[in-house]
């Protein structure tokens, strides 16, 4: 099990001091000296009291928007950073402290990892580095290589360098460091980056599969939701290094089952209408057809009583052809949440 | 460990020919230098020749140590890689280490080349002066990585990413200048002298000068002052060299790559 318990980190930065006006160009280059020289220290708190529980077969997501701390989580649990306090363990390892005792147990491939490959070697070598670094011998090391590529649909690119691979091909050779070693803890920062709908699906089919049947940890960060949806048991919401919302995906969907979604394809003819109607609602999703003039819009209300006012309303500045009314998929939630912190 | 660095090894080679630019303007740079050498031999004497080439070939790769780890830390954390191999089950130390130590297999290749140089010189050295010689080699390379490793953690402790930090370049400026690697130390000023007793380079020329070309006369400041075997001053002087930079070297880094990890310096 992983559990990780208040973790804090907190980045310095230096504020430069800029100044807007320099009397002439003579006197720039003294601006510019006073600009290096006074630096403000400021304090960014990157994570505030993060905890949460995975348990082995577990996939949990970390969700959220840029900047929400994702990344450093995911970094401080890998060891490579360092948290200010708090604690990590990892079946009964600390790793914020006995890190090296169970660093072969734990995979981190962070957002863009192919960058860290060697461009000018061959996708076969690359790996080869890597499985002899793992401490893989010749032929098992040499076997491991294969299966990886075969798994990630490699095989006819082993000789390519990354530089002459498209991005998606050179996120999968960053993936297939995946299957070199058998680590306990996965940690995938936005793995399905760069890559097209066929070998995500596949992706995503691999990684349920490493949690369920292999009974590995899975600790994933992403932007995509429906990924999340798909893979996740439990998801933890952060915003600006606080977490928000964890537990059970199928919780925070309860917790949120008052939320309709109205989905409706208008036609108006009066667009300022449907400025003031945006004002009024909680539109997740909007998008209009200029040819036809159709405007296919997404509504989050607060309970379905709702409903049947927006539709009148809508029905008495255009013409409505389709509507459904459902539940919120997590995306939705996801949008009425950071929209209402 | 002789697993992990063959791996590091046989990608450096892997690069090296892969960027072929680089590699031919590595060999040319060999075949000038080897050149000058024998010019030297045959334009002014053999024994100036050996003079000068037993000290070059020594800091080829004392110039390694000391720039190495620096430069390993400076591509890595450009390319991203410092990420991936603090995640791989490697000490960070040992990952610095070996990655480095492939370096030095382009300074075996120089070594290579310069060899048949010195064996045309003719130098008499004696089983003592060679045993001397590679005494005065490990200690003096074990300065040298104790230096480079305060250089590379100067990466992260004074935030200096572009290529260049202050530590290896005082280092390397001083041991051209006054380490006594193209003339005698004693036709330098005094004051430039004493600043010579900082560099562990100094001893290691002195010492594996005095082993190959049976120097007997006094060159450090120090040989004046303490009145006992040139040599065995020397190796004393080298031993204490060695001891302080790797422990000073080792301290610094453990405590740059600490401060990195806390202050989220290791990623880009």
């Amino acid at each position: 099990m992983l559990v990780v318990k208040n973790l804090t980190k907190k980045y310095v930065i230096y504020e430069g001091f800029y100044p807007e006006y320099a009397p002439n160009q003579y006197f720039s280059w003294i601006v510019n000296i006073m600009a290096l020289t006074k630096r403000k220290k400021k304090f960014i708190e990157a994570l505030c009291n993060v905890s949460f529980k995975c348990r082995r077969g577990e996939i949990l997501g970390i969700v959220g928007p840029n900047g929400s701390g994702k990344s450093t989580l995911l970094r401080c649990i890998a060891g490579i950073l360092r948290p200010d306090s708090g604690e990590i363990f990892l079946e009964e390892f600390d790793l914020i402290n006995d890190f090296d005792k169970i660093k072969g147990k734990i995979v981190y491939i962070s957002a863009l990892q192919w960058r860290s490959y060697e461009w000018e070697l061959s996708c076969y070598d690359n790996l080869m580095f890597l499985a002899k670094l793992m401490g893989f011998k010749g032929n098992e090391a040499q076997e491991k290589v294969l299966n990886a590529l075969k798994n990630f649909e490699l095989i006819k690119y082993k000789d390519y360098p990354p530089r002459k691979l498209s991005t998606g091909l050179r996120q999968r050779l960053a993936l297939a460091r995946l299957t070199l070693s058998d680590p306990l803890l996965l940690l995938l920062d936005e793995p399905t980056l760069g890559l097209d709908m066929v070998s995500a699906n596949s992706f995503r089919k691999y990684i349920k599969n490493l949690a369920k049947a292999e009974n590995k940890i899975i600790v994933l960060a992403s932007h995509n939701l429906k990924e999340i949806e798909l893979l996740c048991d439990k998801v933890l919401f952060l915003k600006k290094g606080k977490p928000i919302y964890y537990g059970e995906l199928k919780d925070i969907k309860k917790l949120f089952k008052n939320i309709t979604v109205l989905e409706v394809d208008l036609k108006v003819d009066n667009y300022s209408k449907l400025i003031e109607l945006k004002d009024k609602l909680e539109i997740y999703y909007d998008f209009n057809h200029l040819n036809t003039g159709i405007c296919n819009l997404k509504i989050l209300l607060k309970n379905k009583h709702q409903v049947n006012n927006v539709l009148e309303y809508l029905n008495k500045i255009g013409e409505v052809f389709y509507q459904v009314v459902r539940g919120p998929s997590l995306e939705e939630v996801y949008y009425h949440v950071y929209r209402e912190i | 460990m002789f697993r992990e660095i063959s791996a590091f090894v046989f990608m450096e080679f892997k690069r090296a020919f892969a960027y072929k630019v680089g590699t031919l303007q590595f060999i040319c740079e060999l075949a000038v230098r080897a050149l000058i050498v024998v010019l030297m031999s045959t334009l002014w004497s053999k024994w100036y020749a050996l003079y000068i080439l037993l000290p070059m070939i020594l800091s080829i790769f004392f110039s390694r140590a000391l720039t190495g780890f620096y430069r390993v830390i400076y591509r890595d954390y450009w390319t991203g890689r410092i990420e991936l191999f603090l995640n791989l089950p490697l000490k960070t130390l040992s990952y610095i280490f070996y990655k480095s130590t492939a370096s030095y297999v382009w300074a075996v290749i120089q070594l290579l080349v310069y060899l048949p140089i010195l064996l045309y010189l003719g130098p008499q050295v004696s089983i003592k002066g060679f045993l001397l010689t590679i005494l005065a080699f490990f200690l003096c390379l074990l300065a040298c990585i104790g230096i480079g490793l305060i250089s590379a953690s100067m990466f992260f402790l004074l935030r200096a990413k572009g290529g260049g930090e202050p530590i290896s370049y005082i280092f390397s400026l001083l041991t051209e200048l006054v380490s006594g690697l193209y003339y005698p130390l004693t036709i330098l000023p005094y004051p430039l002298q004493l600043v010579s007793m900082l560099l562990p380079q100094t001893y290691a020329f002195d010492l594996i000068r005095r082993a190959w070309l049976n120097l007997n006369s006094p060159t450090i400041p120090l040989h004046r002052i303490f009145h006992i075997d040139y040599i065995i001053e020397d190796i004393i002087l080298l031993l204490i060299h060695s001891a302080i930079w790797t422990i000073l070297g080792l301290h610094c880094f453990r405590r740059s790559i600490d401060y990195a990890r806390k202050y989220g310096l290791p990623v880009r």
